[in-house]
């Protein structure tokens, strides 16, 4: 990624959106300023500051705050950013979504940037946050919901928990947890838990759940391949497990995900997808359109439009989707969980 | 199709008119969960404005039921709200150490 354009309602607020497009630091980032922001009466902005912004080519990575990580909810942001060079610990960071969404991370300033954020007006992020949560494997929507949801004492008490419980240690460190303690720290600890068998294990954990939810369900293994499948519940009532916005499913999945990792022994290879009554297929397709719209948009203004960061599974569809309209094409940027999709126009 | 499902929550004291299809779901999920399901215990605290489900595990199992950052469970809260629907009621989860 070169350059990337936003506007704010001052030139610092452009600047942060930037930044969270960018995915690094401040210190990371050059700025240009193109256009200050102009103010009428009452403090009403006329026009939107705007500035450009690019990873600075050879500035070394700032190595403070670093052992921070997953220690403190407000410690985030410059995690996030700094990860951009910092490598790849994503399972330290993939909490960090459960802040996003409730305006938690890092400042005041940080929360208001974040709904200029992604596309330079709240009403794309919004959508693109609706749009997005759909197949998405647990991280992100069920953060945001989370953290918009329980709000009180309780969450926090539980997120500073599992800071002392976890925090500081990566995520190899929790599975040798669950197994029983075996494994050494930093070894990842793997299980050759075949797909089928991991599906199983799900399925299995999903019936119980139908049945002790009172519903009235059956759950099936679909789409069975090398390295995914796809556990599908049906029946009357189930969109209850759906949720708003698909925040319980997305729960569900991060359930799944223990559940199996807990039978496994540590972390299986494959990914099994739980779904209901068909909701992932349905938004798959609310994500096509969605990108449709904003590949429209580029297409109009020349102007390049990140959505909002989403799981890999999304990704490929809105690459897909937006690589089949001609005059954009997409990229990639950021690091997990904070990567997402760039829809640039085609040159 | 039965709400009363609560065959697996031993709540020793859930009020009659509580909650028994969330507690049911708590119950299964965090034994689902722990090394140690025998160790899982849910009551309810009615002291509060809305009843309190309160969870205790095996020590050793708590951060598994937490989950780094709270996610396993904020999961299971956003699970067992929603099992609350069952029974019309509006429930929060805590997790005790």
């Amino acid at each position: 990624m070169e350059w990337v354009e936003t506007t704010g309602q001052s030139v610092e607020l452009a600047k942060e959106a930037a930044l969270d497009r960018l995915g690094v630091d401040r210190s990371e980032a050059e700025f240009e300023v193109l256009e200050e922001a102009q103010t009428g009466w009452f403090g009403r902005v006329k026009a939107e500051a705007r500035v450009r912004a690019r990873v600075t080519p050879t500035t070394p990575r700032p190595k403070q705050e670093r052992r921070d990580r997953g220690n403190k909810k407000g410690g985030n942001r410059n995690n996030q950013r700094n990860k951009k060079r910092g490598g790849n610990n994503s399972g330290n960071n993939s909490g960090d979504t459960g802040n996003s969404g409730g305006g938690n991370r890092g400042g005041g300033k940080a929360a208001a940037a974040a709904g200029a954020a992604a596309v330079g007006g709240a009403g794309v992020a919004a959508a693109a946050t609706s749009g997005t949560d759909a197949g998405n494997s647990s991280p992100q929507p069920d953060g945001n919901a989370n953290s918009n949801a329980n709000g009180g004492d309780t969450a926090s008490t539980s997120g500073d928990t599992s800071a002392t419980e976890d925090g500081g240690r990566n995520r190899n460190n929790r599975n040798n947890k669950q197994s029983g303690g075996k494994g050494k720290n930093n070894v990842q600890n793997e299980s050759d838990m075949s797909v089928p068998d991991q599906a199983e294990v799900a399925k299995t954990f999903m019936e119980g759940l139908v049945e002790h939810m009172g519903l009235t369900g059956t759950v099936g293994i679909e789409n069975v391949l090398e390295d995914e499948a796809t556990v599908q519940v049906s029946g009357e009532n189930v969109g209850l497990l759906v949720g708003p916005g698909g925040r319980t499913l997305n729960s569900l999945q991060e359930l799944s995900r223990t559940v199996i990792q807990r039978h496994a022994g540590g972390s299986p290879a494959g990914r099994i997808r739980i779904d209901v009554g068909g909701y992932r297929a349905r938004r798959k397709e609310a994500l096509e359109n969605f990108v449709g719209t904003i590949a429209a948009k580029v297409v109009e203004t020349g102007k390049a439009q990140a959505l909002e960061p989403m799981g890999s599974a999304d990704r490929k569809i809105a690459h897909d989707a937006a690589n089949d309209i001609a005059g954009v094409s997409t990229i990639s940027e950021g690091e997990d969980p904070r990567r997402r999709v760039v829809i640039v126009p085609a040159d | 199709m039965s709400d009363e499902e609560t065959t697996d929550a031993p709540a020793e004291d859930a009020a009659p008119e509580g909650a028994p299809t969330a507690q049911s779901v708590l119950t299964y999920l965090t034994k689902s969960i722990v090394e140690n399901p025998d160790e899982v215990e849910v009551g309810v605290n009615n002291s509060g404005d809305r009843a309190t489900l309160e969870v205790s595990v095996a020590s050793g199992d708590m951060g598994r039921v937490i989950g780094k950052r709270g996610r396993v469970a904020n999961a299971i809260r956003t699970v067992v709200r929603a099992a609350a629907v069952r029974d019309g009621a509006e429930i929060d989860v805590e997790f005790l150490d």
